[in-house]
């Protein structure tokens, strides 16, 4: 290449950085007017709510979130002046709901940009009614992450038993955002109570996948009710390993008195995972009619299982305590030596372990 | 000796001018991309941030792990950061690895620790573990006490730490680097608004030399006055701004910073952790991800977020910095080696065929072109077949470009999150963006090609750190400090 094609070459990428800067500029200026109109009309809105929570008539809010962004409005509807609102016995989302900017958010729902329907499920989070279920239960089945999310949050705030199955389909099927949102999911429908019991010991029944079981198994746990115990004890009995540890910890949330019984057998299990859980179940149970067995997992061959026993044993108090302080090594050296290792544990590392 | 010469200059010289020429125009490229990326980002950072509205138990819980080996000096400061963060849910690990100076006993003074049961499972090979402690004042806070392994690499601690980790999350940061309170809280955000699952994820980091904290916040941040930390900051701006969202747009990044990462822990253990062998174990890892990704067929993302900040200190001494710039290549050249398989592969998509090859030809080859042009050059002008001026424009035309693309990347932080509140710490980045070329650039040449002779001679050393510590409000100084921080 001679240097006369090189300088074109040049010339031409300086070109372009140089478009590209002014390009940027631009950008950043339309960024700031656009951005300035769009606070100024937050502000507004929010004086509004102010003036209406201190008995303002409600025209001025009305106007005022009809000349707001729609995507300001989930923003809007969190602030302070919102919420003093609703305390002032005025429902700002049945304002918000009687509006025309709320129909084009229902529009939007259905839109090809995800952040479009974002907003509607954000929208709907935060000033939903009962009409706008059937929406909630398209956008919980979102297939982009951000307005399912969102839509969570919709169905903890409208709690309608039609969300249940879409829920219990997600706490299986979720497979968005981070790999902790079936966590989220469960938490929401732990809010549903009673209502979910019912429709949840069904699904325990007819689930045939592990994962799905195991899914299921920890929201039960969340749940802690006594009408789920059935299927739980079932479940202790799963061909999967996974499932059978969820049920152990499962149990540890459902009343003593029906528990100490399966996690006893447990205790038996031939994987030293299931074992090991159904000791610590027992301990966070408190379970001293468990104590034998306990005392027994003490000289399991798995040493995470001798621990979980040692541990649980620290949690039964004293009674605990002097079956640990009679182990004797020539009984079983390494019952022994777990043993002294948990008694020599402070109350904060056990503590830490069993918590 | 003419001919030869002149062979030399007729052969080199259509090569090198391609060679400047085509990169310079990808890096034109992966400019205008990235301006694109950071439009986006912004948008997701404020009328798009979910995350705000967010209840705390939908937050992924991350475990965040620290590595420290003779840390006295800033270990504190870090640790304090690191517990007042703004996020629901996490842990933070802070593995000693085997330090001759005071910093375990700092810790276990500061923090008040006591000792837990080894009752976590190690599913990665480590060196053996002296202890676990557990802090009385904060019970978020896990002291693992490491002892020496046969390998002094920053790979060890960082498997302990993820062995000894709870949460599905690692997010991985230097002792020498001070997280943002809300930088967990905006390195998560991707996740919630990213189509794909995201494996890992990384953010920007700072040059805090000169910066005061409280509590982990900087409080008006001012650019360094060591004028060699004040060279790094447009490189770091560079190095983050607009190569790594370039790359958000050209098929992921390949390179997470080892200062500040996150990864799914599932991902770590599955490819073996850190390679103990490695001294870019951060690029090893982000490599072995996406290799093992792209051979289940996943859909993944490994995307970079401008917004989550940290802040490190950036070596003051030509010896340091040389010695980190050397270490970073010797890495660089280890790594793109042993993934040679991937390179051009077409099974790897995009890593395969345009990031790998820019990594080798534009990162790994560069300083070996770049001496080669300034021998063609002078032999050129020697035999008389470059005239002067000719070659006084190229060299006008070269650090112009490499001059316009650092102000391109100070003015996109400028115009966007605008770390620095006084203009005149702006002004004098971009003197020092402007003089790069003049002399430091060519010593960064030097480096790296340091970093070719003790490849080559199999040296696997980490090198020399001093730390002279954080300047917070009540504290002293801030000083020199290697840190792995990546900002090449």
């Amino acid at each position: 290449m001679g240097l006369r094609p090189l300088l074109y070459l040049v010339g031409f990428e300086f070109g372009l950085l140089g478009l590209l800067f002014v390009l940027l500029f631009l950008w950043s200026r339309v960024r700031i007017v656009l951005g300035a109109g769009r606070a100024r009309r937050e502000l507004a809105a929010h004086a509004a709510l102010r003036g209406w929570s201190e008995g303002d008539p409600a025209g001025p809010v009305r106007r005022a979130l009809e000349r707001c962004p729609i995507a300001s409005l989930p923003r809007i509807l969190g602030t302070r002046a919102a919420r003093r609102a609703e305390e002032a016995g005025l429902s700002v989302a049945e304002l918000v709901r009687s509006s025309a900017a709320h129909r084009r958010a229902l529009r939007w729902a259905r839109s090809r940009l995800w952040w479009r329907r974002l907003t509607a499920a954000e929208l709907l989070a935060a000033a939903g009614g009962p009409g706008d279920v059937p929406t909630l239960v398209r956008l919980l089945a979102d297939r982009h992450p951000a307005p399912a999310t969102a839509a969570l949050l919709g169905a903890r705030r409208l709690r309608s038993d039609r969300l249940i199955p879409p829920l219990l389909d997600l706490t299986v099927g979720w497979t968005h955002g981070p790999l902790s949102a079936k966590e989220h999911v469960r938490i929401v429908l732990a809010g549903f109570g009673e209502a979910l019991v019912e429709p949840l010991a069904e699904r325990l029944r007819s689930v045939e996948d592990e994962a799905g079981r195991v899914a299921l198994l920890q929201l039960a746990g969340r749940l802690g009710r006594e009408a789920l115990r059935a299927e739980i004890e079932r479940s202790l009995a799963h061909g999967g390993l996974e499932a059978r540890i969820s049920a152990a910890r499962a149990l540890a949330s459902l009343p003593r008195r029906g528990s100490v019984g399966p996690l006893r057998a447990a205790l038996e299990d031939p994987a030293w995972q299931v074992r090991a859980q159904a000791a610590a179940a027992l301990g966070r149970l408190e379970a001293r009619t468990a104590a034998d067995g306990l005392l027994r997992a003490l000289a399991d061959p798995s040493w995470w299982v001798r621990l979980r026993a040692g541990l649980a044993l620290r949690q039964l108090g004293w009674k605990g305590e002097r079956l640990l302080e009679s182990v004797r090594p020539e009984t079983d050296r390494y019952a022994h030596d777990m043993a002294r290792y948990v008694l020599g544990l402070e109350d904060a590392a056990v503590w830490e372990y069993v918590s | 000796m003419t001919d030869f010469l002149r062979g030399f200059v007729e052969f080199w010289d259509p090569i090198l001018l391609w060679y400047f020429g085509s990169l310079n125009l990808f890096y034109g490229i992966l400019f205008a991309l990235s301006v694109f990326e950071v439009a986006k980002h912004w948008a997701l950072a404020s009328k798009l941030d979910l995350t705000e509205r967010l209840p705390e138990e939908a937050f992924p819980p991350v475990s965040v792990v620290v590595p420290a080996f003779n840390e006295e000096a800033v270990i504190v400061p870090s640790v304090d950061a690191l517990l007042s963060l703004d996020y629901p849910s996490y842990e933070v690990i802070v593995v000693n690895d085997d330090s001759t100076d005071r910093t375990l006993e700092l810790l276990s003074e500061t923090y008040d620790l006591y000792e837990v049961p080894p009752a976590f499972t190690h599913r990665l090979e480590t060196p053996p573990v002296r202890g676990y402690y557990r802090s009385r004042r904060d019970p978020r806070l896990l002291v693992v006490d490491k002892a020496k392994g046969p390998i002094a690499t920053r790979s060890a601690p960082l498997n302990v730490g993820i062995n000894a980790s709870r949460y599905p999350y690692c997010a991985i940061i230097d002792a020498d680097t001070i997280m943002e309170p809300r930088a967990l809280r905006r390195l998560t955000r991707i996740m919630f608004v990213d189509p794909r699952p995201v494996a890992g994820t990384g953010g920007t980091i700072r040059v805090a030399n000169g910066v005061r904290f409280r509590g982990g916040v900087p409080i008006a941040p001012r650019g360094p006055r060591n004028w060699l930390a004040s060279f790094q900051v447009p490189e770091y701006f560079r190095a983050f701004l607009f190569g790594r969202l370039g790359w958000n747009r050209l098929g992921g990044n390949i390179l997470i910073s080892g200062a500040f990462g996150l990864w799914q822990k599932r991902l770590m253990v599955a490819v073996g952790g850190y390679d103990e062998a490695s001294i870019a174990e951060d690029l090893e890892l982000t490599l072995n991800i996406h290799r093992l990704l792209k051979d289940r067929r996943e859909p993944y993302d490994v995307p970079f977020v401008p917004d989550p900040v940290v802040w490190t200190e950036v070596p003051e001494t030509i010896q340091m910095l040389g010695s980190q710039r050397e270490r970073w290549h010797r890495g660089l050249l280890g790594t793109l080696f042993r993934h040679w398989r991937m390179f051009l592969n077409p099974r790897y998509g995009f890593i395969g065929l345009l990031t790998l090859p820019y990594y080798v030809l534009g990162e790994m080859l560069a300083p070996v072109v770049e001496v080669t042009g300034y021998g063609v050059i002078a032999a050129g002008l020697w035999l008389g077949v470059l005239n002067v001026p000719h070659a006084l424009l190229f060299f006008a035309l070269a650090f112009g470009y490499q001059m316009l693309l650092s102000l391109g990347a100070v003015w996109l932080e400028y115009l966007t999150f605008r770390v620095y509140p006084r203009a005149r710490d702006y002004a004098r980045i971009v003197v020092f963006a402007l003089l790069e070329p003049l002399g430091y650039r060519q010593l960064t040449v030097w480096w790296r090609l340091k970093g070719f002779w003790t490849f080559l001679r199999d040296v696997s050393s980490w090198g020399s750190q001093a730390r002279k510590g954080f300047a917070t409000e009540t504290g002293s100084g801030g000083g020199p400090g290697d840190g792995a921080a990546d900002g090449g």
